[in-house]
């Protein structure tokens, strides 16, 4: 059986990897932009 | 020492909240950094210095984005802290702390009916999850029939139902465009999701937590990783003596977890976001773990 701790380092090291792929392709920009431009749709009247 | 350090967890874990609930809100006043966070709060809103990963990762996912950064963080988090964050920074979880204080006697379901209250939570993340599938491939293969049928369901699947969206960007965006009378229009899908927050916010005076416990995607999502996180809790047998106690711990418990039943080595319940209420125990037996 594997240890707990095993798998919490397993989805951890998954977590960073994802993050420093997330990252690499400029996904944070994405996200930032996309807060804006999610805001500015509101803004200009998207059906409640 | 027993009787003391609850309610300074308690005052703690208050104020980690009311700084969580300010700072991530205070876009309005001009502080912005465009956070990820583990837990409901609208990336939509015109408050909102964060967006929910669960959220985001769903519009990503819409646009076509695959979503690595909301997903890293569900992993990364759930991994260390498990549902810590469902407890001491979510700005919806301390709405309904607060709720929770309207001194009205509390009531909790059974226990077989809180189990399966519980899984409700699963069938919502997953009934979410298809209804993204299902417009992903759609836009994929060029149909517009699916977004068209799901109208604003097909922009983000889960959002235009949660009352978390409705609370932080429904409502203060209404205020800010003075449409507040729209409420007297008769749009079906905005007394929908005043409904649905209306009903969860009276809900969660009678029953703590409620929203967390049996509705929330995302404490679903950090449920199923936070099993195995590095930070828990446990009971010391050595301390912990049933005939000495009335069984604080499971009365003190916001999230009706059955703390007896559970493991003492490790509590793995998917609902415990380390409020430490357990730790009124009488007999201290109650304590954080971490290996």
């Amino acid at each position: 059986m594997i240890r707990p701790q095993v798998i919490a380092v397993i989805t951890l090291s998954i977590g960073f990897a994802l993050i420093a792929v997330g990252l690499t392709l400029g996904q944070q920009s994405i996200i930032d932009a996309l807060m804006r431009v999610f805001n500015a749709e509101i803004l200009a009247g998207v059906p409640w | 020492m027993a009787s003391k350090r609850p309610s300074r967890i308690r005052l703690l874990r208050f104020t980690t909240q009311l700084t969580s609930f300010i700072l991530l809100n205070a876009a309005l006043i001009g502080i912005t950094f465009n956070l990820v966070v583990p837990f409901l709060h609208p990336f939509s809103s015109p408050l909102a210095n964060a967006g929910g990963a669960f959220e985001l990762l769903l519009k990503l996912a819409i646009d076509l984005v695959i979503p690595f950064i909301p997903l890293a963080v569900f992993l990364i988090i759930a991994a260390i802290f498990g549902r810590a964050f469902c407890g001491w920074a979510c700005p919806f979880g301390f709405v309904q702390d607060l709720l929770g204080m309207i001194p009205v006697k509390k009531r909790n379901p059974s226990k077989k009916n809180e189990g399966r209250f519980s899984e409700i939570k699963f069938f919502i993340l997953g009934f979410t999850i298809i209804l993204t599938i299902w417009v992903v491939v759609s836009k994929i293969q060029g149909s517009e029939l699916v977004v068209q049928a799901l109208g604003p369901f097909a922009e983000s699947p889960f959002e235009p139902l949660s009352p978390a969206t409705t609370l932080f960007a429904l409502i203060p965006w209404m205020i800010i465009r003075g449409t507040i009378a729209d409420i007297f229009s008769g749009n079906i899908l905005l007394w929908l999701r005043l409904g649905i927050l209306v009903g969860v916010l009276i809900t969660v005076i009678y029953i703590p937590r409620a929203w967390c416990r049996w509705f929330c995607p995302a404490g679903a999502i950090l449920g199923i990783f936070s099993r195995n996180s590095f930070l828990g809790i446990k009971r010391r047998l050595t301390k912990c003596t049933t005939e000495k106690c009335q069984m604080e711990c499971e009365a003190k418990c916001p999230m009706a977890i059955r703390i007896m039943q559970e493991p003492w080595k490790r509590i793995r319940h998917h609902n415990c976001t380390l409020c430490l209420n357990c730790k009124s125990c009488p007999e201290d037996a109650i304590e954080m773990t971490a290996p």
